[in-house]
């Protein structure tokens, strides 16, 4: 049986995610046929999405915000290609259209997956539970068809296939109609926060309640500034709670789940409800002056002593290893 | 105004996660709680009715008996009354549990504001209140931080987004709407209050009364695991300086830089 994926891939300034990318890639490796559903995206932007292994491309150069009028397209585009799978990733747009479009459709809907396998007779759908505390298998059937939004940075980074030449590229001609009772006025950009999301970074720094007060954050920023553009600044709740940091920034169970490449804990204890929004970081790094410390048993490199020293040096060695490069 | 707030139990932030086998999670040693994000968005319900003449915030879950404490601690907060959609067992499926949810919430009067936690601590599909909004027929708004009444009677919801954005969305109600941490600081029941809640009115509905088809969809929560995550950490000692330089040596010998 051939199967066959929809995947939904999110552009941000013209660019297809990575994130999505990734999907197409994952998807392609497993011999799933993939059509991808492109919407905010003009044509050249289409080339990587082609490279990442999709066979047909479904585009429009616009994306209505509105998650009950995008509903209707998606469910008739789903209706009409009938795929056995639909992917996305797991963030705020398409959390609040694929439950919808799952409805309507009456079709199986999990999200925050970390991994999609097919057997014979069933797909299988881990899940992370209470925040990476527990994990489960979710079993259904391959004729569910169901509707799956995966956490970022899960499944491997993708790659360029070699299908250029086969993908069929439509435009669809949907026109977005507005409903009066839903009007999106404003968008505004935070100018201050150039970095990534905490749930899409590759470097995440992190500062708890050893910080001693919001002022001492700039370290922190100082040394993201030297780990480059892919890294963010996080924090514990104590911190959040306190007021130091928006709770946007909050890593731990009521706050964002992540796995960076890199988690660096600065002056974090690791109360239960943190670890279990970093345990899946690929590398962690604890810096903190309480050697009994709970995230040390939590982390692959620790560092016993004042991060206010620690920091500092670590910057400067950065520094320096930028300097002999250039 | 009629507020109809969705809240689900879920074990404490805290709670150590046992397993019983590999097919169950052992509820004996979990503390139950309001999920968080519900308790957000039943204070906010609160605050509009406090404002708000003639307002009437009804809470509504679903599950087995045990989340009765979940709506009285919701009543000593300060909802009016009640509703427990009873279950044998815990169900896990999004598209049963908004079903059931929708139906309830239809045969209620009509009600303006469908107000939701953005995630359940516990299984974060984010599914239920968008599905809802399906079901009903809304518009929604998702992982609002804030939310105030305009003067021509609308309602600015204002979120952030992922890439740091934040967005302002004008709905008109009837409206649902799902809440992020920062909405509001939930109240703590106080003990005259604890006391009147017992009095208010809770009904209990059985799911199977519903006639919701279970075999709806076939999916099942199985092979439960706890990862572990305990590391032999590797432990970088010296001055600050040979910390600092060893730790960004390891770090690009394992090629994390």
């Amino acid at each position: 049986m051939s199967i066959k994926v929809l995947v939904s891939v999110d552009f941000l300034d013209n660019q297809a995610k990575n994130s999505s990318l990734d999907l197409i890639s994952f998807a392609f490796k497993q011999n799933w046929s993939v059509i991808a559903l492109c919407l905010g995206a003009n044509k050249e932007s289409l080339e990587t999405v082609k490279k990442a292994g999709a066979e047909k491309i479904f585009f429009h150069t616009k994306k209505n915000s509105n998650p009950q009028i995008l509903t209707e397209f998606l469910s008739s585009l789903i209706k009409e290609q009938k795929p056995n799978l639909v992917l996305a990733s797991s963030l705020q747009h398409n959390l609040e259209v694929f439950p919808r479009v799952a409805f309507r459709l009456k079709k199986p809907f999990l999200s925050d997956s970390l991994n999609v396998k097919k057997t014979e007779t069933k797909w299988l759908v881990k899940k992370s539970l209470f925040a990476g505390k527990c994990q489960a298998i979710v079993e259904l059937n391959l004729e569910d068809s169901p509707v799956i939004l995966m956490r970022p940075h899960q499944v491997e980074s993708y790659e360029t296939h070699n299908v250029t030449e086969s993908a069929i590229v439509e435009q669809l001609n949907w026109y977005f109609e507005e409903k009066d009772n839903y009007k999106l006025s404003q968008i505004k950009q935070n100018q201050l926060n150039q970095r990534p999301d905490l749930t899409e970074a590759q470097i995440i720094i992190s500062g708890g309640r050893g910080m001693q007060g919001p002022e001492n954050f700039k370290l922190l920023e100082e040394l993201a500034n030297c780990l480059g553009s892919h890294a963010a600044i996080g924090a514990s709740r104590a911190v959040t709670d306190a007021g130091w940091c928006p709770h946007s920034m909050q890593v731990g169970q009521t706050g964002k789940t992540v796995s960076p490449q890199l988690y660096i804990a600065c002056g974090i204890s690791g109360a239960i409800q943190h670890l279990a929004g970093m345990s899946s970081s690929r590398t962690i790094v604890s810096i903190n002056k309480d050697p009994s410390a709970p995230l040390f048993q939590k982390s692959h490199y620790g560092l016993v002593g004042d991060l206010f020293e620690i920091i500092p040096c670590l910057i400067k060695e950065l520094n320096q290893k930028t300097a002999e490069l250039s | 105004m009629k507020i109809v707030v969705c809240i689900k139990q879920v074990p404490d932030t805290g709670t150590r996660i046992h397993l019983k086998g590999n097919e169950n999670i052992d509820e004996s040693s979990i503390e139950w709680i309001i999920n968080p994000y519900d308790e957000f968005a039943l204070e906010e319900a609160l605050r509009i009715k406090e404002k708000k003449q003639n307002s009437e915030v009804v809470v509504l879950s679903m599950g087995p008996s045990r989340v009765e404490k979940a709506l009285r601690t919701a009543l000593a907060m300060g909802a009016d009354r009640a509703l427990l959609i009873e279950t044998a067992e815990k169900i896990s499926d999004p598209l049963l549990i908004s079903q059931a949810l929708g139906k309830v919430i239809k045969e209620e009067k009509t009600s303006d504001l469908i107000l939701t936690g953005k995630a359940g601590i516990d299984e974060n599909n984010s599914a239920i209140g968008a599905m809802l909004a399906e079901q009903l027929n809304l518009a929604h708004v998702g992982f609002v931080r804030k939310l105030t009444e305009t003067e021509e009677g609308k309602w600015l919801c204002e979120r952030q987004m992922e890439a740091g954005s934040t967005e302002q969305i004008t709905l008109s109600l009837p409206a649902l709407i799902t809440a992020e941490k920062g909405l509001n600081e939930p109240r703590y029941p106080s003990l005259p209050n604890i006391m009147k809640a017992k009095q208010k009115e809770l009904k209990k509905i059985n799911f199977s009364s519903l006639n919701i088809p279970k075999d709806l969809t076939s999916l099942k929560f199985t092979s439960y695991q706890i990862p572990n995550t305990n590391i032999e950490p590797y432990m970088i000692s010296g001055s600050p300086e040979e910390q600092a330089k060893e730790l960004i040596r390891l770090l690009k010998e394992n090629s994390c830089l």
